[in-house]
């Protein structure tokens, strides 16, 4: 299918970005565009001006700060799964990047983009969730700070205003001690396609006790959501199976379950009790 | 000038095989993953072996999509809610194997050239073929039968029936 006729801007800077939005109301922002062109192909959205990102310099990068690291609006699922940095403060968030999509996709489309589309059974936002991600949205009246539990409003909508850019995701930087871990199920079986149901967890260890966790769910509802009932039961357990699989019975306490084509209330339900044992195991195994 | 010929076989020609997969599958979530699958197949003499190769490998992932993926499901309305290509899911390069091919050479005397059909040889032979594996991988937590396509939730679901 072909899109209905749309108007094409790629300004070379942010501010002028921001100043196409506000003088188009409905204009979409693209960067990978690897889930808005589909969806203005099927003709589910069609903006009547599209602001092309891909040209405005420094939204690229992936960057070190003292207590954080950044990811900018440019770079790519690919980017994300490799670098070193995300896999060492926010090793949740690269593996989901990694099975994000297929490997075309991966190349193309962008973590930020990831985030903003928010998809119900997207791995990213999940992983920003569990790694107590900040996002940071620009607008042409200045920026804003949003907190990835914030973020995911409802299905495939997030916090962020249509006149706004999420120019930066924040993950603050893991202490010793601290590991996280995503596992899922995939449409295609293993990890491959959205997540049927997938968790994320980051969990910290001191003192042979579990003394911070959190944990988010992903595929199972109208958005990804924290499961505080898993997080509440992990802190100030020893971390043994038998803790892990207890706190696992809350995976779905915090969330409506939606039946869909993959699966029945009930499925669902036991899927995300399955991964939310794995990556707790799994972050636990990181922690150290 | 123009020349007309009719060359009518007597009979249909029988081609044949044998084909085996093996697969994990995980009880707890009833995620199936192909691992490996082998194809024999005679299709008598061989003209040109890639394009009867490709032909094999190409049923064999039309096969394993009935086998493992496509669903066309409705709802209570008729509507078909597998109605793109993002929820009716085909097999692509990346979710099968790299198939172990192998053949035995039978020709048959019904045509000259002694060749048989092969161009459905590995559709036929690859949903059974995928299914019976499972069945087999899951005999002893009491699965006899799970109808395809082998979606995770379904595989799981025969597990749970047959714990009941």
């Amino acid at each position: 299918m072909y899109p209905r006729k749309f108007d094409y801007v790629a300004p070379s800077s942010l501010e002028e970005a921001l100043a196409a939005l506000d003088a188009n109301p409905g204009a979409k922002v693209l960067a990978g565009g690897m889930s808005l062109l589909p969806m203005m192909k099927l003709r589910l959205l069609s903006p009547e001006m599209v602001v092309d990102i891909g040209r405005i310099g420094g939204l690229g990068d992936i960057t070190d700060h003292d207590d954080s690291i950044s990811i900018g609006a440019l770079v790519t699922h690919a980017e994300v799964a490799e670098s070193r940095l995300v896999q060492a403060h926010g090793a949740a968030l690269a593996t989901a990047a990694s099975w994000t999509g297929d490997r075309q996709v991966r190349n193309r489309g962008t973590c930020c983009g990831s985030m903003v589309h928010a998809d119900v059974a997207a791995d990213q936002p999940v992983a920003a969730l569990a790694l107590g991600a900040t996002m940071v949205a620009a607008s042409s009246g200045g920026t804003r700070e949003i907190a990835a539990a914030d973020f995911f409003v409802d299905t495939l909508m997030s916090a962020l205003e249509p006149n706004e850019i999420l120019t930066e995701i924040r993950i603050p930087k893991a202490g010793a001690g601290t590991g996280s871990a995503y596992d899922k199920l995939g449409r295609r079986g293993g990890h491959t396609d959205y997540a049927v149901a997938g968790v994320a967890a980051s969990v910290t260890r001191s003192n042979g006790s579990i003394s911070a966790a959190t944990v988010a769910v992903t595929g199972v509802g109208n958005k990804p959501v924290l499961a505080a009932g898993v997080a509440d039961a992990l802190v100030g357990s020893d971390g043994s199976d038998a803790a892990v699989t207890a706190a696992a019975a809350h995976a779905t306490s915090d969330v409506e379950v939606l039946e869909d084509l993959y699966g029945s209330v009930d499925y669902k339900t036991h899927l995300a009790e399955v991964f939310a044992v794995r990556a707790v195991k799994a972050a636990l195994e990181a922690a150290g | 000038m123009e020349a007309h010929a009719i060359f009518s076989p007597g009979n249909a020609t029988w081609p044949f095989g044998t084909h085996i997969a093996m697969v994990e599958v995980d009880p707890d979530t009833g995620d199936v993953k192909l691992v490996r699958y082998i194809g024999m197949d005679d299709c008598g003499n061989v003209i040109s072996p890639m394009i009867v190769d490709g032909q094999i490998h190409g049923g064999i992932a039309q096969g394993v999509g009935q086998a493992m993926f496509e669903d066309a499901v409705y709802d209570m309305d008729g509507n078909l809610l597998a109605g793109s290509l993002v929820d009716y899911i085909l097999p692509t390069a990346a979710d099968l194997p790299s198939f172990e091919l192998g053949r035995t050479v039978t020709p048959t005397d019904i045509n000259p050239l002694g060749v048989k059909g092969i161009g459905e040889a590995g559709t036929i032979g690859a949903a059974q073929t995928v299914v019976n594996a499972v069945v087999d991988a899951l005999e002893s937590l009491g699965v006899t039968h799970i109808d395809m396509p082998l979606r995770p939730r379904r595989v799981w679901q025969a597990i749970q029936d047959a714990k009941a």
